[in-house]
C-alpha cells in the first residue's frame, strides 16, 4: 500500500510527541459525544465521567495507531492479533471505523490547527482507512 | 425542537457561525479544495474545471473557488432553515440526482471535511458538543440532498 511516507510532511509518529497530547480523555469522550451509538461497545466507559478509564482507553487506541505507523508497510502482519480480536471477540460493526477516523481527524485538526494541512489530512485518512480495512478483513 | 421532531442545538451552531463570519474565514474555498484533494475521486464531477492536477492547482483554480462559494451559500440556507431541510433542498436534490448524477456519499464526505476545517480554525473551542451539533447538521443536510434521489 502506497502511503506518503512522512504522512503529510511530518512523521506520523512525531505528531503525538512533538505536541504534548491533550491530557483530557479527548478522543474517547469525543467519540461517545458525537456518535452516541458507539457507546454500545463500551458499556463500562460510556458515561464520560470516569476520566481515568477514558484516558486509558484512548491511550491504548493511540498506542495501537502508533504501532501501525511503525509498521506502515506491513500492516497485515503487525495488526494480525488486533484483527483477530476484532473479528472474534469485539465484532465492532465496520461502519463504526469511519466514525472513529472522523473523530481522530477532528482531534488532530483542533490540536494542530493550521499545521493540519490538506496533505496531512489526506495522508492520515488514507493510512487510517487502511488500518480499518486490515482490522475488519477477517470478519468473514 | 423542530416541527418534525428534529433537534439541532442551534446555539452551538450559531456561536461558531458568528465567530467565523466575523473572522472573515475563507471557509468556502478551503472546504471544497480539501474535498477534492483528500478524496480525489470526487474530481470526477468537475472535468470542465480545468487544471486539478495537484493540491496547489486545485487551490488556485477559479472554478473551484466559485463552486465552493455556491456550495457554502447553500449551506447558509441550511442554517437558516434547520427545521425544514428537505423542502429547502428539494430542488437541489433533484438537480444532483437527475442532472449532475452525484453519488450521495459525496455529501457526507464534504460535510465531514467542513467539520474538520472548523476544528482547525477553532482549536480547543471545537469541543465534542460543538462537533456533535455540526456533525448532526451536516448529516441532516446530506440526507436532505439525497432525499429526492430515485
Amino acid at each position: 500500500m502506497r502511503i506518503p511516507g512522512a504522512l503529510g510532511g511530518v512523521g506520523a509518529s512525531e505528531v503525538p510527541r512533538s505536541r504534548p497530547p491533550p491530557r483530557s480523555p479527548t478522543w474517547s469522550c469525543r467519540l461517545f459525544t458525537v456518535y452516541p451509538s458507539t457507546k454500545v461497545y463500551f458499556p463500562h466507559l460510556s458515561s464520560c465521567q470516569d476520566a481515568t478509564q477514558l484516558l486509558s482507553h484512548g491511550q491504548r487506541m493511540l498506542a495501537a495507531v502508533g504501532a501501525a505507523v511503525q509498521h506502515m508497510d506491513h500492516l497485515r502482519a503487525a495488526l494480525s492479533p488486533l484483527a483477530d480480536l476484532h473479528a472474534l471477540v469485539l465484532r465492532v460493526d465496520p461502519a463504526n471505523f469511519p466514525l472513529l477516523i472522523q473523530c481522530f481527524h477532528v482531534v488532530l485538526a483542533s490540536h494542530l490547527q493550521d499545521e493540519f494541512t490538506v496533505e496531512m489530512q489526506a495522508a492520515w485518512d488514507k493510512f487510517l482507512t487502511g488500518v480499518a480495512v486490515v482490522l475488519t478483513e477477517k470478519y468473514r | 425542537m423542530g416541527a418534525k421532531g428534529e433537534y439541532y442545538p442551534s446555539k452551538l451552531i450559531g456561536k461558531v457561525l458568528k465567530i467565523f463570519c466575523i473572522s472573515n474565514f475563507v471557509f468556502d474555498m478551503v472546504s471544497f479544495h480539501r474535498l477534492l484533494v483528500v478524496y480525489p475521486w470526487t474530481q470526477r464531477f468537475f472535468d470542465s474545471f480545468g487544471n486539478l492536477s495537484s493540491p496547489s492547482a486545485i487551490l488556485g483554480n477559479p472554478k473551484v473557488k466559485a463552486h465552493g462559494k455556491k456550495v457554502l451559500t447553500s449551506f447558509g440556507d441550511a442554517i437558516k432553515n434547520m427545521d425544514n431541510l428537505k423542502t429547502t433542498f428539494a430542488k437541489l436534490s433533484e438537480l444532483h440526482c437527475d442532472k449532475l448524477h452525484v453519488d450521495p456519499e459525496n455529501f457526507k464526505l464534504l460535510g465531514n471535511v467542513m467539520v474538520i476545517i472548523l476544528a482547525t480554525h477553532f482549536g480547543k473551542e471545537f469541543t465534542p458538543e460543538v462537533q456533535a451539533a455540526w456533525q448532526k447538521l451536516v448529516s441532516a443536510v446530506a440526507i436532505a440532498l439525497a432525499h429526492k434521489y430515485h
